[in-house]
């Protein structure tokens, strides 16, 4: 697509896999380095990008993190880092950001990925395995001879 | 993706393997990482596959029987200390080292899967501990793991002088890019070949001992990136002569012979020396800042006259108040043959 507003600035639309479009300065969504290179290759001049891994719910929290990168430069670090706090916590529930998470991985944005992969460690450091399985509903499948052999063959990093 | 249907579904474990790692990677240390082993069968291996590994004594506080040297120190801390006792050195009492070097042991004997690199090794402690025979084998082991990012801070910087010999690193030169080590004295075995692909280097409490002149671009010729803080070369030439060099950090560099700098395409030195150094030879046509700290100005005039003479291309300078009192009063501005025809921004900051 080849609208232009008033800055000249380029759009592009984006299509969620749920059919939501979402149009957005080109420099915005070449944050992506998975969109900038099918800008590159000549895909978004028919209609729109369509992104069959990414729902419209996704992707709009995805747009709301590359508009405020690629308007903020290096000078407005302190600020940022407290912008992403706050995005990160208003994404705070589990399923948000694991959502986020592969999306930020399909759409290749290292910022945001990095970002999610920490909020999510961060959720883990320090929490018992039984309250880590808890949080995230994770099946402790062992077996209770495998359990046992996995405790001692790990003993070490739980002393 | 984006199912909400199924709250109850374990969405962490079914995130693929690569997005996994990356969170384990994001943990603060290896143990955390090795603790999500018992979570699950789909947990078990996973950790394995890390290519960072951080080995962190901070990770590792007492607990259990091991408490007993922490309680003695909480007893200790309970008492009146007298005057401005130091008690920065407390830290080894407080932290568990016997089971930090057994964990460690255990990573390292730990078999990888398939050919699976280590990209990152890192190993800090802010307290003195460990001995030679761990520190061979925490870097035979990334050598041969094809490591890029080596660190090995084992003490704190200020405790004691450099205790352990560093081994041949060299083995390690199609692969290792930035090497940061500290408390280690280097011999010239410690680079047996040039190291092709190290571009960042970072030294801290070293001390040199080899031959008469400490070269350090010879043996590693691709340096982008030079910081030297606390270097001991008793009786000796050091010579900083790369190519490629852009960016050099000197603070308390201590050296009886002179200092030779001749840099072609370094943009950025951080000079802090108390004493100001003898330069022999200081080139740096490409200079663009430099921020210096020197301590008495007035008694090393002619070494800091030499200094400024080799940096006069800056753009930008930062300097502290002492060099510029000592600029000030001795009129060594006067003396100096183009005094920074190209300065646009220059700086002060007090001690």
């Amino acid at each position: 697509m080849s609208i232009t507003t008033e800055n000249n600035e380029k759009m592009i639309t984006l299509m969620s896999s749920d059919g939501e479009e979402f149009v957005v300065e080109e420099a915005v969504a070449a944050q992506s380095q998975t969109i900038k290179h099918l800008i590159e290759d000549g895909c978004s001049t028919e209609g729109s990008i369509p992104l069959p891994n990414v729902t419209g719910r996704v992707l709009s929290e995805v747009i709301q993190y590359c508009k405020k990168h690629s308007s903020s430069d290096d000078k407005e670090e302190k600020e940022l880092e407290a912008w992403d706090a706050e995005f990160v916590k208003a994404a705070d529930d589990h399923v948000a950001l694991t959502d986020l998470m592969m999306a930020a991985n399909f759409l290749d944005i290292k910022g945001l990925l990095d970002l999610v992969a920490q909020t999510l460690a961060n959720m883990i450091t320090g929490k018992s395995p039984e309250e880590v399985r808890r949080m995230w509903n994770i099946k402790n499948d062992f077996t209770p001879e495998e359990a046992e052999k996995v405790r001692k063959e790990n003993q070490w990093a739980f002393e | 993706m984006g199912n909400t249907l199924q709250p109850d579904r374990d969405r962490l474990s079914n995130l693929p393997d690569d997005i996994l790692l990356h969170i384990l990677r994001s943990l603060n240390d290896t143990k955390s990482a090795v603790r999500t082993s018992v979570l699950s069968t789909r947990w078990r291996h996973l950790w394995t596959y890390l290519q960072d590994l951080n080995f962190d004594i901070n990770s590792f506080p007492p607990g259990g029987d091991r408490s007993s040297s922490f309680n003695f120190v909480r007893a200790l801390l309970g008492r009146q200390r007298r005057g401005n006792c130091d008690i920065s050195r407390i830290g080894a009492f407080t932290r568990d080292i016997p089971s930090f070097l057994n964990f460690m042991r255990a990573v390292l004997a730990h078999q990888r899967p398939g050919n699976c690199r280590v990209d990152r090794l890192r190993f800090s402690a802010d307290v003195s501990i460990g001995d030679m025979p761990i520190f061979t084998e925490l870097i035979n082991y990334g050598l041969s793991h094809g490591v890029r990012d080596l660190v090995i801070v084992p003490a704190s910087p200020h405790t004691g002088p450099p205790s352990w010999l560093l081994p041949d690193l060299s083995l390690a030169s199609p692969t290792l890019e930035t090497l940061n080590l500290r408390k280690f004295i280097i011999r010239p075995s410690s680079f047996g070949h040039p190291m092709l692909a190290l571009t960042s280097l970072n030294l801290q409490n070293v001390a040199y001992d080899g031959g008469g002149c400490f070269d350090i671009c010879n043996m590693i010729p691709n340096l982008t990136n030079l910081c030297l803080v606390q270097i001991w070369a008793m009786n000796k030439i050091l010579k900083i002569t790369g190519h490629k060099l852009v960016r050099l950090r000197l603070v308390d560099v201590t050296i009886s012979g002179a200092l030779e700098i001749s840099l072609p395409n370094l943009e950025v030195l951080e000079y802090g020396c108390y004493r100001v150094n003898d330069f022999s030879v200081i080139n740096l046509p490409s200079l663009r800042h430099a921020e210096l700290e020197v301590g008495n100005a007035e008694y090393y005039r002619q070494r800091l006259l030499k200094l400024l003479n080799g940096i006069s291309n800056v753009e930008s300078l930062v300097l502290n108040s002492l060099l510029l009192q000592a600029l000030n009063d001795s009129g060594l501005l006067e003396n100096l043959a183009s005094p920074f025809p190209n300065l646009k921004s220059l700086k002060f900051h007090s001690p």
